[in-house]
């Protein structure tokens, strides 16, 4: 088996309550240190705290209930399962975890995104934009400590991304909620509140209070 | 009747069902004839095969969707019964189909001997689906980048 190393001496804090944003080309690692994050991979060597509780080496079940209970992911494309309605693709976290959603935060989730009137839509029928939106639904739903996000406008057009960003930032301003996204395009890391730049594994550049011209000078 | 989630996914094909239950259905009418442990046991096995290919099959064309539950949290024990809960459902789809195989083809219907075959029939299926049940269940949770394997096209 061929091995690389993908990230190298990567030291990362994601502070609570804000949107965060690692940018680099692709092949920089991004997904990978995502993936670690959040309990799909486990690194080699060095140590991913979430809040106070140390994650790596945790065994799979403990990783499992992580991602339920504590993470949300927003993938870039297809991470809507087709056989789903919206609702229950929103809800899958949940009944996989048995548990029942309260009525009134799940209205407010769905409301706050503009998918009222799509529960009961098949994912085959939205527009790539609302599919995001959905997956946005399903990670917020369960209130979780972290938000993923992996290049979660990759799909999108720049209309669609600001709108979608829009959305993000209005989660994080209004619920506190945190959120980890990683892209290739400056123009998406500008809506953070901070950015990292990621090149070849390795953090070269920080970037607070970003814009579009600042993110491309320190990538 | 909702899905639970653990389903989600492609689903398997009518053919396969198709196949799975008319196995299953053949090996119950044999157990009720009292056909010889020599045409049996062969048609037990058969059984055995087509359920396990049925559901290997199924679950490499599903590998992204398991790799995706897994990712929002499902656990392996959920990924390893959600299998073996549709094999529970072809198994009895088939036993049913035996069932009414033994109706139509068979004069005498000897109610418990017929019971006991749908049983073993039923059970065939679930004991046929262990291997790719736990296959699936060690599917590594991922997110939707794994890409599925590409096409090997033909171009002149």
């Amino acid at each position: 088996m061929v091995r690389a190393r993908v990230l190298r001496g990567v030291d990362l804090d994601v502070p609570a309550g804000r949107l965060t944003a690692v940018v680099g080309r692709p092949e920089a690692g991004k997904t990978t240190l995502l993936n670690c994050v959040g309990g799909l991979e486990r690194p080699d060597r060095g140590t991913v705290h979430i809040g106070a509780d140390r994650i790596t080496g945790l065994g799979d079940s403990a990783l499992t209930r992580l991602r339920r209970d504590r993470i949300g992911f927003v993938f870039a494309t297809c991470s809507l399962f087709p056989t789903l309605s919206v609702e229950q693709n929103i809800r899958i976290g949940a009944e996989l975890a048995g548990r029942r959603t309260e009525k009134q935060w799940f209205t407010t989730v769905v409301e706050l995104l503009g998918l009222s009137l799509l529960l009961r839509t098949r994912p085959s029928a939205l527009t790539a934009e609302q599919r995001q939106r959905v997956a946005c639904a399903r990670a917020f739903l369960n209130r979780p400590d972290l938000v993923l996000a992996d290049e979660p406008a990759g799909e999108l057009d720049r209309m669609e991304a600001a709108a979608l960003l829009g959305f993000l930032r209005m989660w994080v301003r209004k619920l506190g909620q945190s959120v980890l996204l990683a892209t290739r395009d400056p123009f998406v890391a500008a809506h953070a509140d901070r950015v990292f730049v990621l090149a070849q594994g390795r953090i070269t550049g920080e970037v607070e209070r970003p814009t579009v011209e600042s993110v491309m000078a320190a990538m | 009747m909702r899905m639970h989630p653990i389903h989600a996914g492609k689903q398997m094909g009518a053919g396969a069902v198709l196949c799975c239950v008319v196995a299953i259905g053949l090996l119950i009418v044999l157990i009720v004839a009292q056909v010889s442990g020599w045409w049996l046991l062969p048609m037990f096995a058969l059984t055995e095969v087509v359920v396990y290919r049925a559901f290997s099959s199924n679950v490499r064309q599903r590998r992204r969707d398991l790799a995706l539950l897994r990712c929002f949290g499902a656990s392996r024990a959920q990924v390893f019964n959600g299998v073996l809960t549709e094999a529970a459902w072809v198994g009895v789809l088939g036993a049913l189909a035996g069932f009414f195989g033994v109706l139509i083809l068979l004069d005498i219907l000897d109610f418990n001997l017929a019971v006991f075959a749908a049983v073993v029939g039923a059970t065939g299926a679930v004991l046929a689906a262990l291997v790719p049940a736990f296959r699936a269940s060690r599917i590594p949770p991922s997110g939707p980048s794994e890409r599925p394997p590409r096409r090997l096209s033909t171009v002149a």
